[in-house]
Protein backbone atom coordinates (compact mmCIF):
# COMPACT_ATOMS: atom_id res chain seq x y z
CA UNK A 1 0.00 0.00 0.00
CA UNK A 2 1.31 3.57 -0.45
CA UNK A 3 1.13 5.28 2.38
CA UNK A 4 0.91 8.76 1.45
CA UNK A 5 -2.44 7.77 0.69
CA UNK A 6 -2.75 6.26 4.00
CA UNK A 7 -3.23 9.13 6.57
CA UNK A 8 -7.05 9.14 6.32
CA UNK A 9 -6.96 5.57 7.45
CA UNK A 10 -4.73 6.27 10.11
CA UNK A 11 -6.49 8.80 11.62
CA UNK A 12 -10.10 6.40 10.47
CA UNK A 13 -8.23 3.80 12.60
CA UNK A 14 -7.70 5.81 15.50
CA UNK A 15 -10.80 7.26 15.91
CA UNK A 16 -12.68 3.73 15.29
CA UNK A 17 -14.33 4.85 11.92
CA UNK A 18 -12.68 2.16 9.81
CA UNK A 19 -15.71 -0.21 9.05
CA UNK A 20 -14.11 -4.08 9.63
CA UNK A 21 -12.94 -5.50 6.45
CA UNK A 22 -10.87 -1.88 5.97
CA UNK A 23 -9.41 -2.10 9.71
CA UNK A 24 -7.92 -5.56 9.20
CA UNK A 25 -6.63 -4.68 5.63
CA UNK A 26 -5.11 -1.85 7.79
CA UNK A 27 -3.74 -3.13 10.92
CA UNK A 28 -2.19 -5.94 8.09
CA UNK A 29 -0.38 -2.84 6.22
CA UNK A 30 0.30 -1.77 9.88
CA UNK A 31 2.18 -4.83 11.28
CA UNK A 32 4.78 -3.98 8.18
CA UNK A 33 5.04 -0.37 7.38
CA UNK A 34 6.93 1.57 10.26
CA UNK A 35 5.91 4.74 9.08
CA UNK A 36 2.58 3.62 9.66
CA UNK A 37 3.71 2.63 13.08
CA UNK A 38 5.23 5.78 14.22
CA UNK A 39 2.05 7.34 13.18
CA UNK A 40 -0.42 5.95 14.83
CA UNK A 41 1.88 5.79 18.13
CA UNK A 42 1.75 9.31 17.91
CA UNK A 43 -1.93 9.25 17.52
CA UNK A 44 -2.60 7.24 20.38
CA UNK A 45 -0.53 9.07 22.73
CA UNK A 46 -1.80 12.38 21.82
CA UNK A 47 -5.14 10.79 22.64
CA UNK A 48 -3.92 9.16 25.95
CA UNK A 49 -2.33 13.29 26.70
CA UNK A 50 -5.52 15.03 25.78
CA UNK A 51 -7.63 12.62 28.35
CA UNK A 52 -5.12 14.18 30.78
CA UNK A 53 -6.23 17.67 29.68
CA UNK A 54 -8.17 19.00 32.86
CA UNK A 55 -11.52 18.74 32.51
CA UNK A 56 -12.89 22.50 34.36
CA UNK A 57 -10.40 25.16 34.10
CA UNK A 58 -12.06 27.88 36.83
CA UNK A 59 -11.52 31.31 35.20
CA UNK A 60 -9.21 33.70 37.66
CA UNK A 61 -12.36 35.55 38.70
CA UNK A 62 -15.42 34.98 39.69
CA UNK A 63 -17.91 35.84 36.98
CA UNK A 64 -21.31 35.17 39.27
CA UNK A 65 -21.94 38.92 40.35
CA UNK A 66 -21.46 40.16 36.40
CA UNK A 67 -23.84 37.46 35.92
CA UNK A 68 -26.01 38.18 38.61
CA UNK A 69 -26.30 41.41 37.58
CA UNK A 70 -27.02 40.77 33.73
CA UNK A 71 -29.72 38.37 34.62
CA UNK A 72 -31.56 40.27 37.76
CA UNK A 73 -35.29 40.81 37.01
CA UNK A 74 -36.62 44.32 36.04
CA UNK A 75 -38.17 45.35 39.24
CA UNK A 76 -34.71 45.04 40.87
CA UNK A 77 -32.86 46.89 37.80
CA UNK A 78 -35.31 49.89 38.16
CA UNK A 79 -35.09 49.87 41.93
CA UNK A 80 -31.22 50.00 41.39
CA UNK A 81 -31.90 53.31 38.96
CA UNK A 82 -33.59 54.64 41.11
CA UNK A 83 -31.33 54.85 43.91
CA UNK A 84 -28.62 55.53 41.97
CA UNK A 85 -30.80 58.75 40.16
CA UNK A 86 -31.51 59.66 44.48
CA UNK A 87 -27.84 59.69 44.67
CA UNK A 88 -27.32 61.93 41.54
CA UNK A 89 -30.59 64.41 42.34
CA UNK A 90 -30.89 64.58 46.23
CA UNK A 91 -33.45 62.87 47.83
CA UNK A 92 -36.33 64.25 47.21
CA UNK A 93 -38.92 61.99 45.35
CA UNK A 94 -41.20 64.36 43.91
CA UNK A 95 -38.27 65.09 41.42
CA UNK A 96 -36.66 61.76 41.35
CA UNK A 97 -40.12 60.47 40.51
CA UNK A 98 -40.58 63.23 37.69
CA UNK A 99 -37.86 62.87 36.14
CA UNK A 100 -37.81 58.66 36.07
CA UNK A 101 -41.15 59.49 34.62
CA UNK A 102 -39.97 61.85 31.80
CA UNK A 103 -36.86 59.84 31.59
CA UNK A 104 -38.66 56.36 31.28
CA UNK A 105 -41.05 58.14 28.71
CA UNK A 106 -38.16 59.54 26.60
CA UNK A 107 -36.28 55.96 26.71
CA UNK A 108 -39.52 54.03 25.58
CA UNK A 109 -39.78 56.27 22.70
CA UNK A 110 -36.17 55.77 21.51
CA UNK A 111 -36.66 52.20 22.21
CA UNK A 112 -39.62 51.94 19.89
CA UNK A 113 -37.41 53.82 17.39
CA UNK A 114 -34.79 51.76 17.49
CA UNK A 115 -36.54 48.69 17.07
CA UNK A 116 -38.29 50.17 14.39
CA UNK A 117 -36.18 51.27 12.01
CA UNK A 118 -33.66 48.34 13.02
CA UNK A 119 -36.95 45.76 12.39
CA UNK A 120 -37.44 47.45 8.90
CA UNK A 121 -33.48 47.28 8.51
CA UNK A 122 -33.27 44.11 9.10
CA UNK A 123 -36.55 42.95 7.65
CA UNK A 124 -35.10 44.32 3.97
CA UNK A 125 -32.10 42.07 4.78
CA UNK A 126 -33.63 38.95 5.38
CA UNK A 127 -36.17 39.51 2.68
CA UNK A 128 -33.07 40.22 0.20
CA UNK A 129 -32.00 36.42 0.89
CA UNK A 130 -31.30 36.05 -2.76
CA UNK A 131 -30.24 39.36 -4.64
CA UNK A 132 -31.35 41.24 -7.85
CA UNK A 133 -29.29 40.52 -10.71
CA UNK A 134 -30.00 42.56 -13.83
CA UNK A 135 -28.15 41.60 -17.24
CA UNK A 136 -26.60 44.27 -18.12
CA UNK A 137 -25.25 42.45 -22.13
CA UNK A 138 -26.08 38.94 -23.70
CA UNK A 139 -27.47 36.60 -21.10
CA UNK A 140 -25.84 35.47 -17.86
CA UNK A 141 -26.75 32.48 -16.89
CA UNK A 142 -27.78 31.54 -13.25
CA UNK A 143 -27.06 27.21 -12.60
CA UNK A 144 -28.66 26.23 -16.06
CA UNK A 145 -31.12 29.51 -16.68
CA UNK A 146 -30.55 31.80 -19.14
CA UNK A 147 -31.25 35.25 -17.83
CA UNK A 148 -33.19 37.87 -20.30
CA UNK A 149 -34.90 39.71 -17.84
CA UNK A 150 -34.08 40.54 -13.96
CA UNK A 151 -33.79 37.57 -11.69
CA UNK A 152 -32.71 36.57 -8.88
CA UNK A 153 -29.30 34.70 -7.38
CA UNK A 154 -30.20 32.83 -3.91
CA UNK A 155 -27.47 30.86 -1.72
CA UNK A 156 -25.15 28.52 -3.69
CA UNK A 157 -26.32 29.23 -6.87
CA UNK A 158 -23.62 30.21 -9.87
CA UNK A 159 -23.68 33.32 -11.94
CA UNK A 160 -22.16 32.84 -15.32
CA UNK A 161 -21.35 35.20 -17.96
CA UNK A 162 -20.48 34.46 -21.41
CA UNK A 163 -18.01 36.26 -24.40
CA UNK A 164 -20.68 38.46 -24.42
CA UNK A 165 -22.55 38.91 -21.41
CA UNK A 166 -22.48 41.07 -18.58
CA UNK A 167 -24.47 41.50 -15.37
CA UNK A 168 -25.08 43.91 -12.12
CA UNK A 169 -26.04 42.45 -8.46
CA UNK A 170 -27.72 44.27 -5.98
CA UNK A 171 -25.36 43.13 -2.82
CA UNK A 172 -28.69 43.74 -0.31
CA UNK A 173 -29.02 47.18 0.22
CA UNK A 174 -25.21 48.00 1.03
CA UNK A 175 -23.81 48.01 -2.68
CA UNK A 176 -23.86 46.96 -6.27
CA UNK A 177 -21.09 44.27 -8.27
CA UNK A 178 -21.10 44.59 -11.75
CA UNK A 179 -20.06 41.01 -13.45
CA UNK A 180 -17.62 41.77 -16.32
CA UNK A 181 -17.57 38.78 -19.89
CA UNK A 182 -16.23 35.48 -18.69
CA UNK A 183 -16.75 35.24 -15.13
CA UNK A 184 -18.21 32.77 -12.78
CA UNK A 185 -19.15 32.99 -9.54
CA UNK A 186 -21.54 31.96 -6.56
CA UNK A 187 -23.91 33.63 -4.00
CA UNK A 188 -22.34 32.03 -0.64
CA UNK A 189 -23.86 33.68 2.24
CA UNK A 190 -26.56 36.67 2.79
CA UNK A 191 -26.81 37.58 6.36
CA UNK A 192 -26.58 40.99 8.01
CA UNK A 193 -23.14 40.72 8.95
CA UNK A 194 -21.69 38.68 6.17
CA UNK A 195 -22.26 39.30 2.44
CA UNK A 196 -20.37 36.99 0.73
CA UNK A 197 -19.47 35.82 -3.18
CA UNK A 198 -17.28 33.31 -4.31
CA UNK A 199 -15.35 34.45 -7.29
CA UNK A 200 -14.29 31.42 -9.26
CA UNK A 201 -12.76 32.97 -12.25
CA UNK A 202 -13.34 36.35 -13.94
CA UNK A 203 -13.40 40.14 -13.04
CA UNK A 204 -16.23 41.76 -10.99
CA UNK A 205 -16.30 45.77 -9.94
CA UNK A 206 -17.64 46.08 -6.57
CA UNK A 207 -19.08 49.37 -5.00
CA UNK A 208 -19.66 49.62 -1.18
CA UNK A 209 -21.24 51.97 0.79
CA UNK A 210 -21.91 49.83 4.14
CA UNK A 211 -19.51 49.94 7.13
CA UNK A 212 -16.33 47.82 6.79
CA UNK A 213 -16.18 44.06 6.75
CA UNK A 214 -19.68 43.05 5.68
CA UNK A 215 -18.75 42.33 2.11
CA UNK A 216 -16.51 39.57 1.40
CA UNK A 217 -14.83 37.93 -2.02
CA UNK A 218 -13.54 34.54 -1.68
CA UNK A 219 -11.14 33.43 -4.68
CA UNK A 220 -9.05 30.12 -4.87
CA UNK A 221 -6.00 32.55 -3.25
CA UNK A 222 -7.06 34.70 -1.01
CA UNK A 223 -10.23 36.55 1.05
CA UNK A 224 -10.99 40.00 -0.25
CA UNK A 225 -12.44 42.03 2.54
CA UNK A 226 -14.30 45.44 1.53
CA UNK A 227 -13.50 48.45 4.48
CA UNK A 228 -15.67 50.49 2.70
CA UNK A 229 -14.43 51.19 -0.45
CA UNK A 230 -14.94 50.02 -4.50
CA UNK A 231 -12.35 48.03 -6.37
CA UNK A 232 -12.13 45.92 -9.19
CA UNK A 233 -10.46 42.09 -8.89
CA UNK A 234 -10.15 39.50 -11.38
CA UNK A 235 -9.03 35.93 -10.73
CA UNK A 236 -7.98 33.45 -13.39
CA UNK A 237 -8.58 29.36 -13.44
CA UNK A 238 -5.08 29.07 -11.50
CA UNK A 239 -5.39 31.33 -8.88
CA UNK A 240 -3.74 34.12 -10.24
CA UNK A 241 -5.40 37.20 -9.94
CA UNK A 242 -5.01 41.21 -9.60
CA UNK A 243 -7.05 43.54 -7.28
CA UNK A 244 -6.96 47.21 -7.83
CA UNK A 245 -8.34 49.44 -5.22
CA UNK A 246 -10.07 52.60 -6.48
CA UNK A 247 -11.56 54.28 -3.18
CA UNK A 248 -11.32 53.30 0.37
CA UNK A 249 -9.67 50.51 1.22
CA UNK A 250 -9.43 46.54 0.64
CA UNK A 251 -8.00 43.88 2.95
CA UNK A 252 -6.52 40.69 1.12
CA UNK A 253 -6.17 37.65 3.53
CA UNK A 254 -5.13 33.95 3.40
CA UNK A 255 -4.57 31.60 5.83
CA UNK A 256 -0.76 31.46 5.66
CA UNK A 257 0.57 34.98 4.97
CA UNK A 258 0.63 38.26 6.04
CA UNK A 259 -2.90 40.32 5.27
CA UNK A 260 -2.43 42.85 2.75
CA UNK A 261 -4.58 46.37 3.04
CA UNK A 262 -4.38 48.03 -0.39
CA UNK A 263 -5.58 51.91 -0.25
CA UNK A 264 -6.72 53.28 -3.29
CA UNK A 265 -4.55 53.62 -6.37
CA UNK A 266 -3.09 50.88 -5.44
CA UNK A 267 -2.59 47.17 -6.99
CA UNK A 268 -2.15 44.12 -5.27
CA UNK A 269 -1.39 40.53 -6.99
CA UNK A 270 -3.00 37.02 -5.75
CA UNK A 271 -0.95 34.04 -6.20
CA UNK A 272 -2.01 30.48 -5.16
CA UNK A 273 -0.19 28.83 -2.59
CA UNK A 274 0.91 32.25 -1.78
CA UNK A 275 -2.35 34.72 -1.39
CA UNK A 276 -1.89 38.44 -1.27
CA UNK A 277 1.51 39.98 -2.51
CA UNK A 278 3.07 43.55 -1.70
CA UNK A 279 0.59 46.34 -2.61
CA UNK A 280 1.75 48.78 -4.91
CA UNK A 281 1.09 51.94 -6.28
CA UNK A 282 -0.83 52.01 -9.77
CA UNK A 283 2.43 54.80 -10.48
CA UNK A 284 4.61 52.61 -9.10
CA UNK A 285 7.65 52.06 -12.01
CA UNK A 286 8.38 48.96 -13.83
CA UNK A 287 11.62 48.33 -11.91
CA UNK A 288 9.65 48.26 -8.14
CA UNK A 289 6.57 46.22 -9.64
CA UNK A 290 9.17 43.62 -11.14
CA UNK A 291 11.50 44.12 -7.83
CA UNK A 292 8.17 43.20 -5.43
CA UNK A 293 7.33 40.55 -7.84
CA UNK A 294 10.85 38.68 -7.61
CA UNK A 295 10.47 39.37 -3.89
CA UNK A 296 6.84 37.70 -3.53
CA UNK A 297 7.71 34.35 -5.62
CA UNK A 298 11.13 34.18 -3.61
CA UNK A 299 10.81 35.94 -0.19
CA UNK A 300 14.28 35.41 0.06
CA UNK A 301 15.88 37.26 -2.44
CA UNK A 302 18.18 40.09 -1.17
CA UNK A 303 18.77 41.57 -4.38
CA UNK A 304 15.28 42.56 -4.64
CA UNK A 305 14.98 44.27 -1.55
CA UNK A 306 17.71 45.97 -2.69
CA UNK A 307 15.87 47.36 -5.70
CA UNK A 308 12.41 47.90 -4.09
CA UNK A 309 14.75 50.44 -1.61
CA UNK A 310 16.11 52.27 -4.64
CA UNK A 311 13.25 52.40 -6.44
CA UNK A 312 10.55 53.74 -3.88
CA UNK A 313 9.30 57.15 -3.65
CA UNK A 314 6.94 59.22 -1.20
CA UNK A 315 3.97 57.57 -2.66
CA UNK A 316 5.31 54.24 -2.28
CA UNK A 317 5.90 53.94 1.55
CA UNK A 318 3.07 51.75 2.45
CA UNK A 319 4.72 49.75 0.30
CA UNK A 320 7.49 49.61 2.80
CA UNK A 321 4.96 48.93 5.51
CA UNK A 322 3.66 45.90 3.90
CA UNK A 323 7.64 44.78 3.38
CA UNK A 324 8.64 45.41 6.58
CA UNK A 325 6.18 42.57 7.81
CA UNK A 326 7.68 40.20 5.55
CA UNK A 327 11.55 40.38 5.01
CA UNK A 328 13.30 38.62 7.76
CA UNK A 329 14.23 40.26 10.97
CA UNK A 330 18.00 40.94 9.58
CA UNK A 331 16.40 42.71 7.07
CA UNK A 332 14.27 44.94 8.57
CA UNK A 333 16.31 47.43 9.95
CA UNK A 334 17.09 48.79 6.48
CA UNK A 335 13.24 48.74 5.75
CA UNK A 336 12.42 50.47 8.56
CA UNK A 337 15.64 53.01 7.77
CA UNK A 338 14.39 53.75 3.76
CA UNK A 339 10.89 54.22 5.10
CA UNK A 340 11.35 56.70 7.74
CA UNK A 341 13.67 58.54 4.79
CA UNK A 342 10.46 58.80 2.84
CA UNK A 343 7.95 59.58 5.66
CA UNK A 344 8.19 60.79 8.95
CA UNK A 345 7.31 58.78 11.83
CA UNK A 346 4.43 59.57 14.05
CA UNK A 347 5.23 61.29 17.22
CA UNK A 348 5.80 59.16 19.95
CA UNK A 349 7.58 56.40 17.66
CA UNK A 350 11.16 55.67 18.05
CA UNK A 351 13.17 52.97 15.27
CA UNK A 352 14.52 50.47 18.14
CA UNK A 353 10.86 50.42 19.64
CA UNK A 354 9.08 49.71 16.00
CA UNK A 355 11.88 46.96 15.26
CA UNK A 356 11.33 45.49 18.68
CA UNK A 357 7.51 45.12 17.54
CA UNK A 358 6.18 48.05 20.70
CA UNK A 359 2.61 47.18 19.25
CA UNK A 360 1.46 51.07 20.68
CA UNK A 361 4.33 52.05 17.99
CA UNK A 362 2.98 49.60 15.12
CA UNK A 363 -0.73 50.86 16.37
CA UNK A 364 0.39 54.75 15.78
CA UNK A 365 2.14 53.81 12.55
CA UNK A 366 -0.71 51.71 11.15
CA UNK A 367 -2.71 54.54 11.73
CA UNK A 368 -0.67 56.75 9.89
CA UNK A 369 -0.98 55.05 6.54
CA UNK A 370 -4.60 54.61 7.55
CA UNK A 371 -4.52 51.16 8.06
CA UNK A 372 -5.44 50.51 11.43
CA UNK A 373 -7.16 47.15 12.21
CA UNK A 374 -5.16 44.15 13.93
CA UNK A 375 -3.03 42.98 10.62
CA UNK A 376 -0.14 44.34 11.83
CA UNK A 377 0.15 41.71 14.73
CA UNK A 378 0.86 39.37 12.11
CA UNK A 379 4.91 40.46 12.67
CA UNK A 380 6.16 38.40 15.73
CA UNK A 381 9.59 40.41 15.94
CA UNK A 382 12.37 38.14 16.98
CA UNK B 1 -25.72 3.73 40.69
CA UNK B 2 -28.06 4.78 43.44
CA UNK B 3 -25.76 7.35 43.82
CA UNK B 4 -25.97 8.36 40.20
CA UNK B 5 -29.63 8.64 40.13
CA UNK B 6 -29.63 10.49 43.37
CA UNK B 7 -27.25 12.95 41.65
CA UNK B 8 -29.52 13.13 38.38
CA UNK B 9 -32.62 13.74 40.65
CA UNK B 10 -30.44 16.33 42.18
CA UNK B 11 -29.82 17.83 39.36
CA UNK B 12 -33.12 17.83 37.55
CA UNK B 13 -34.42 18.89 41.12
CA UNK B 14 -31.98 22.20 40.61
CA UNK B 15 -32.74 22.46 36.91
CA UNK B 16 -36.70 22.85 37.71
CA UNK B 17 -36.42 25.40 40.82
CA UNK B 18 -34.24 27.50 38.25
CA UNK B 19 -37.09 27.04 35.39
CA UNK B 20 -39.46 28.35 37.99
CA UNK B 21 -37.07 31.52 38.68
CA UNK B 22 -35.23 30.09 41.70
CA UNK B 23 -31.82 32.30 41.43
CA UNK B 24 -30.07 30.59 44.43
CA UNK B 25 -30.69 27.24 42.04
CA UNK B 26 -29.15 28.89 38.89
CA UNK B 27 -26.43 29.93 41.22
CA UNK B 28 -25.88 26.53 42.39
CA UNK B 29 -25.95 25.64 38.24
CA UNK B 30 -23.28 28.43 37.14
CA UNK B 31 -21.06 26.98 40.22
CA UNK B 32 -21.24 23.08 39.24
CA UNK B 33 -20.31 24.10 35.46
CA UNK B 34 -18.05 27.26 35.63
CA UNK B 35 -15.23 25.32 35.12
CA UNK B 36 -16.34 23.37 32.82
CA UNK B 37 -18.32 26.19 30.56
CA UNK B 38 -15.29 27.94 30.92
CA UNK B 39 -12.92 25.26 29.77
CA UNK B 40 -14.41 25.29 26.80
CA UNK B 41 -15.03 28.60 25.68
CA UNK B 42 -10.93 29.13 26.48
CA UNK B 43 -9.63 26.41 24.78
CA UNK B 44 -12.08 27.35 21.73
CA UNK B 45 -10.96 30.70 21.49
CA UNK B 46 -7.38 30.87 23.31
CA UNK B 47 -7.94 34.00 24.51
CA UNK B 48 -8.21 34.17 28.50
CA UNK B 49 -10.33 37.83 28.65
CA UNK B 50 -12.80 36.64 25.79
CA UNK B 51 -13.21 33.44 27.67
CA UNK B 52 -14.74 35.12 30.80
CA UNK B 53 -16.83 37.30 28.83
CA UNK B 54 -17.96 34.41 26.62
CA UNK B 55 -18.56 32.23 29.48
CA UNK B 56 -20.96 35.35 31.45
CA UNK B 57 -22.53 35.14 27.98
CA UNK B 58 -22.94 31.52 28.30
CA UNK B 59 -25.01 31.60 31.33
CA UNK B 60 -26.78 34.66 31.25
CA UNK B 61 -28.38 32.72 27.95
CA UNK B 62 -28.70 29.58 30.14
CA UNK B 63 -30.83 32.06 32.24
CA UNK B 64 -32.88 33.21 29.34
CA UNK B 65 -33.33 29.89 27.90
CA UNK B 66 -33.41 27.85 30.78
CA UNK B 67 -37.51 27.08 29.98
CA UNK B 68 -37.00 25.70 27.19
CA UNK B 69 -34.86 22.78 28.36
CA UNK B 70 -37.29 19.66 28.42
CA UNK B 71 -35.26 16.97 29.91
CA UNK B 72 -34.66 14.96 26.50
CA UNK B 73 -30.73 15.24 27.37
CA UNK B 74 -28.95 15.22 29.74
CA UNK B 75 -29.06 18.67 31.09
CA UNK B 76 -24.68 19.27 31.41
CA UNK B 77 -24.80 18.10 27.45
CA UNK B 78 -28.01 20.66 26.62
CA UNK B 79 -25.62 23.55 28.52
CA UNK B 80 -22.69 22.40 27.31
CA UNK B 81 -23.45 22.25 23.28
CA UNK B 82 -25.10 26.06 24.53
CA UNK B 83 -21.65 26.97 25.25
CA UNK B 84 -20.05 25.86 22.05
CA UNK B 85 -22.95 27.77 19.80
CA UNK B 86 -22.33 31.12 21.68
CA UNK B 87 -18.41 30.65 21.35
CA UNK B 88 -18.90 29.52 17.52
CA UNK B 89 -21.57 32.45 16.97
CA UNK B 90 -19.55 34.94 18.54
CA UNK B 91 -16.33 33.47 16.48
CA UNK B 92 -18.45 33.98 13.41
CA UNK B 93 -19.75 37.07 14.17
CA UNK B 94 -16.67 39.11 15.00
CA UNK B 95 -14.07 37.23 13.21
CA UNK B 96 -13.55 40.00 10.33
CA UNK B 97 -12.95 42.32 13.66
CA UNK B 98 -11.03 40.98 16.04
CA UNK B 99 -7.37 39.95 16.15
CA UNK B 100 -6.83 36.66 15.23
CA UNK B 101 -3.20 35.88 16.51
CA UNK B 102 -3.04 35.30 20.27
CA UNK B 103 -0.97 37.42 22.65
CA UNK B 104 1.52 35.89 25.08
CA UNK B 105 -0.51 36.41 27.64
CA UNK B 106 -3.48 34.58 26.74
CA UNK B 107 -0.83 31.41 26.74
CA UNK B 108 0.56 32.35 30.21
CA UNK B 109 -3.16 31.34 31.26
CA UNK B 110 -2.44 27.41 31.09
CA UNK B 111 0.23 27.46 33.86
CA UNK B 112 -1.94 28.11 35.86
CA UNK B 113 -4.34 25.84 34.54
CA UNK B 114 -2.37 22.45 34.00
CA UNK B 115 -2.77 19.29 36.43
CA UNK B 116 -0.32 18.51 38.92
CA UNK B 117 -0.06 14.97 37.57
CA UNK B 118 1.33 15.85 34.56
CA UNK B 119 2.00 19.43 34.40
CA UNK B 120 5.10 19.96 31.58
CA UNK B 121 2.88 17.82 29.08
CA UNK B 122 -0.41 19.33 29.60
CA UNK B 123 1.04 22.95 29.32
CA UNK B 124 3.15 22.22 25.98
CA UNK B 125 -0.53 20.49 24.59
CA UNK B 126 -2.94 22.84 25.76
CA UNK B 127 -0.13 25.74 24.53
CA UNK B 128 -0.15 24.13 20.83
CA UNK B 129 -3.90 23.97 21.10
CA UNK B 130 -4.10 27.02 21.44
CA UNK B 131 -1.72 28.54 18.73
CA UNK B 132 -3.40 26.16 15.93
CA UNK B 133 -5.06 28.07 13.54
CA UNK B 134 -8.85 28.48 14.62
CA UNK B 135 -10.70 26.59 12.22
CA UNK B 136 -8.14 23.58 13.33
CA UNK B 137 -8.56 24.60 16.72
CA UNK B 138 -11.65 24.39 16.91
CA UNK B 139 -12.55 21.06 15.44
CA UNK B 140 -10.02 19.29 17.50
CA UNK B 141 -11.50 20.42 20.39
CA UNK B 142 -14.74 19.58 19.70
CA UNK B 143 -13.78 16.14 18.82
CA UNK B 144 -11.16 15.21 20.52
CA UNK B 145 -11.36 17.13 23.81
CA UNK B 146 -15.16 17.71 24.08
CA UNK B 147 -16.10 14.35 22.05
CA UNK B 148 -18.26 15.63 19.45
CA UNK B 149 -19.10 13.46 16.23
CA UNK B 150 -17.89 14.79 12.81
CA UNK B 151 -21.69 15.65 12.02
CA UNK B 152 -22.67 17.46 14.69
CA UNK B 153 -19.27 19.46 14.05
CA UNK B 154 -20.39 20.05 10.85
CA UNK B 155 -23.65 21.30 11.67
CA UNK B 156 -22.23 23.52 14.33
CA UNK B 157 -19.66 25.31 12.05
CA UNK B 158 -21.83 25.18 8.87
CA UNK B 159 -19.48 23.32 7.28
CA UNK B 160 -19.17 19.85 5.42
CA UNK B 161 -18.55 16.55 7.09
CA UNK B 162 -15.00 16.25 5.25
CA UNK B 163 -14.16 19.61 6.24
CA UNK B 164 -14.44 19.05 9.75
CA UNK B 165 -12.54 15.55 8.91
CA UNK B 166 -9.76 17.29 7.15
CA UNK B 167 -9.32 20.14 9.72
CA UNK B 168 -9.04 17.36 12.34
CA UNK B 169 -6.18 15.87 10.50
CA UNK B 170 -4.68 19.13 9.84
CA UNK B 171 -4.70 20.01 13.90
CA UNK B 172 -3.60 17.05 14.68
CA UNK B 173 -0.37 17.08 11.98
CA UNK B 174 0.65 20.73 13.49
CA UNK B 175 -0.06 19.75 16.97
CA UNK B 176 2.68 16.64 16.45
CA UNK B 177 5.32 19.32 14.48
CA UNK B 178 4.58 21.61 17.71
CA UNK B 179 5.21 19.12 20.08
CA UNK B 180 8.13 17.28 18.79
CA UNK B 181 10.36 20.60 18.40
Amino acid sequence: MNCDKMEIRRHDYVDGLLPAPEKLAFERHLATCSDCQHEVEFLLALRRQVAELPARIEPPLDLWPGIAKRTAPPSHWRQEALQRLKTLFGDENRVVDNWTAWGLRGAIAVAVLIVTVGGFWYLMQTRQAAWQVAPLAGAPQIGSQRLVANGQLKVGEWLETDDSSRAQLDIGLIGQVEIAPRSRLRLVSTRLTDHRLALARGKLHAEIWAPPRLFFVETASALAIDLGCEYTLEMNDDGFGLLHVTRGYVALENKQGPESVVPAGAFCEIRPGRGPGTPYSENASAMLRTALQRWDLTNNERAAIDTVLAAVREADSFTLWHLLFRVPALERPRVYDRMVELVSPPPGVTRDGVLQGDKRMLKLWADKFGLGQSWWRYWLPL
Amino acid sequence: MERDNDSATSIASVVCRAQNGDRAAFEQIYRENVGRVHAICLRLLANSARAQELTQDVFVRVWEMIGSFRGESAFSSWLYRLAVNVVLVDLRAKKRRTARVLTTDDLSFYDKASTPANPGNTVDLERAIAALPEQARTVFVLHDIEGYQHNEIAAFMEVAEGTSKAQLHRARKLLREALEK
